[in-house]
């Protein structure tokens, strides 16, 4: 027997999301590169071969954080809400499940990020006394659909402490 | 304005000396940097200094005279502010914990210092009165707890609580196995190191010292430092739990202890967030163990959010004790046990550390040494495993599992405020899983994980935690 997946998917426009993010680091990673042979060329007697290291790692690095990690985390990411908790499943090698009782939410944000609002998306964050939820890349009624529909559930569902 | 109540006048004294102690660096600097010049006015010097104490205590007298507080319809009121005005209220129904504390001054006057605190962000959650009449406090601690004044007088008239005072032979036994050795240990070591740094003729001369003696005297030699760091650490102790006292009054908790500052909590049953048998390592073979409370605002007693409740007590008494002082929290040991495939994970993870230092080898010959260490890891690892387990009932959860001190953490459903479950692809190929449970401990959290359970045992907690299924 196995835990059924969270029924809810996030936005697909996460994935274009989060390749454009992959592809802001790779700019910065790729000037560390730059950096350290213009460095060499300049000044000081580096070594070609760590160089040409840096530069296959860093590669890899963009192949990783473009290509391959946005696909496997939206393969991975997953939610639901009801009425009495909220099932939330992300991860990219670890794979978190988390079950966040409505009765312990004490507040339910929107945020808009410049980048997943470029798509037209929002993430929801949700806070216990202690923990921080984040669901990323949901469109911006539905952000605030459900905004408002958790902070619903969790003034109904206030238990006995 | 005339119901607020000031504190008393020795706040100034305790605010004067507190300043004073921020001042002696500064102090000091000048001092030095004028000593080495030639032509300096010595009584120029003096006198600034005399004008910044006088200054210091007249501004210890204003915040005295400018710090009050009143109690009314449920509210503590506290004023505060010289230049900058400060209002902050605190309502009863959000006070965590109370506590007073005593320091050797304010002993003497027979005063407390009384913090309360409440949940909430860092900073805000504490309020402090730094110098009350014990009876003030009480009073206050009193009002911030009791239903309604009314209430609370017939309370005190008729029934008697339970109360225990822990007699002094157990305190010791305590001490002696409370494992601050090791840090005094550390601190000596520590010091001797920074003695030779200083001073490299000094360690010159120790380690030609060292050289020429005899391996048995460096035996002693270890032996008495061992010996010493063991007192002082049984007499930290001793001095910081002395008289300790629990009480149970109706709905709270009330610990007290301390020599030469004494410490009084009162805690609010429903504030307790867990309850943690802890056995350390020296203190199992003898069957002993310490009771410790997680709570939601006692950051001011402990940087780990935990409370002492019992600090020393035999196995076998614990839940003769817990039913007398928190009935709510039922001890149970009948623990469901990990599976048989998650020993070797348990076994590596405790000594993967050897790996990792595996680069050492090439480096320095001694290092095979480390391999010495690698049996015991393994042990350990082993006991990791077979001391983990969880229980769960109706309403309470319970988890076992072991770091180097054996751990019982016993957490009621409602305080559990997410419950999360981690699997890596390993783990996903076998079918365990890493469960942690997230309890407040303002101002952040305290995480209780039970590693490589089995999914069927996933799928049971689950369950138990899902409100979903029990509307079903």
């Amino acid at each position: 027997m196995k835990i059924e997946r969270p029924k809810e998917r996030i936005d697909p426009k996460a994935l274009k999301a989060w390749r454009l993010r992959g592809a802001i680091y790779a700019f910065f990673e790729i000037s560390v590169v730059i950096a350290y042979f213009i460095t060499r060329e300049v000044a000081l007697n580096l070594p070609l071969s760590l160089g040409v290291i840096l530069a296959i790692v860093i590669v890899i690095i963009i192949f990783l954080q473009i290509i391959v990690i946005p696909a496997v985390r939206m393969i991975y990411w997953g939610y639901e809400i009801k009425d009495t908790e909220m099932d939330i499943q992300h991860g990219i090698i670890i794979i978190k499940r988390t079950l966040v009782p409505m009765a312990r939410i004490q507040h339910v944000d929107t945020e808009h990020g410049p980048i997943m609002r470029l798509f037209g998306l929002a993430t929801l964050a949700v806070s216990t006394a202690g923990t921080n939820h984040k669901i990323p890349a949901l469109t911006f009624e539905k952000a605030s659909d459900l905004r408002k529909q958790i902070a619903y559930l969790a003034s109904v569902s206030d238990e006995d402490v | 304005m005339s119901d607020f109540n000031r504190q008393h006048p020795l706040m100034i004294i305790n605010t004067f000396l507190n300043q004073l102690r921020n001042l002696i660096v500064p102090f000091l600097v000048i001092f030095f940097i004028n000593f080495q010049a030639d032509d300096t006015n010595w009584r120029s010097i003096l006198l600034g200094a005399l004008a910044i104490l006088v200054l210091t205590l007249f501004h210890g007298f204003l915040r005295w005279f400018f710090y009050r507080y009143r109690f009314e319809s449920g509210t503590l009121i506290i004023k505060s502010g010289i230049i900058i005005k400060h209002r902050r209220t605190i309502k009863r129904e959000r006070v965590q914990t109370t506590n007073t504390h005593a320091g050797p001054l304010l002993r003497v006057f027979n005063l407390v210092k009384l913090t309360i605190e409440t949940a909430g962000s860092k900073g805000e959650a504490e309020f402090e009165l730094e110098a009350l009449k014990k009876a003030e406090a009480q009073q206050l601690m009193d009002l911030l707890s009791g239903e309604s004044e009314e209430t609370h007088e017939e309370e005190k008239s008729d029934a008697t609580f339970p109360k225990y005072v822990f007699a002094f032979k157990t305190l010791f036994i305590a001490g002696l196995t409370s494992g601050g050795v090791g840090i005094i240990f550390t601190l000596l070591s520590v010091a001797v190191s920074q003695i030779i740094s200083l001073a490299p003729e000094v360690g010159e001369w120790m380690l030609d010292t060292i050289i020429g003696t005899s391996i048995i005297l460096l035996v002693v030699l270890l032996v008495v430092v061992i010996f010493v760091s063991w007192v002082i650490s049984t007499l930290r102790f001793l001095v910081r739990y002395a008289f300790f006292t629990i009480e149970r009054r109706d709905d709270e908790l009330i610990i007290e202890h301390g020599l030469i500052a004494r410490k009084r909590f009162t805690l609010k049953i429903y504030r307790i967030q867990a309850v943690s048998v802890v056995e350390g390592v020296l203190r199992q073979p003898f069957n002993y163990a310490t009771v410790e409370l997680t709570t939601a605002g006692a950051s001011g007693y402990d940087k780990s959010f935990r409370v002492i409740a019992l600090p020393l007590i035999y196995r076998q008494d614990i839940q003769k004790f817990m039913r007398t002082f928190l009935p709510e929290y039922n001890v149970n040991f009948k623990l469901k046990s990990l599976p048989k495939k998650s020993w070797r994970r348990y076994l590596f993870r405790a000594s993967v550390y050897f790996l990792l230092v595996l680069p050492l080898y090439f480096i320095t010959p001694y290092a095979y040494l480390l391999f010495l260490l690698l049996p015991f890891s393994l042990i350990l690892g082993h006991f990791r495993f077979k001391d983990a387990g969880y229980y769960i009932d109706d309403d309470v959860m319970i988890y076992r599992f072991r770091y180097l001190a054996r751990t019982t953490a016993i957490v009621q459903k409602p305080h559990i405020q997410s419950l999360q479950f981690d699997k890596n692809p390993l783990q996903r190929l076998r079918n365990l899983t890493h469960i942690s449970m997230h309890v407040m401990a303002a101002p952040s959290r305290v995480t209780f994980t039970l590693k490589d359970i089995d999914n069927s045992q996933t799928m049971s907690l689950y369950r138990w935690f899902s409100r979903q299924n029990v509307l079903k």
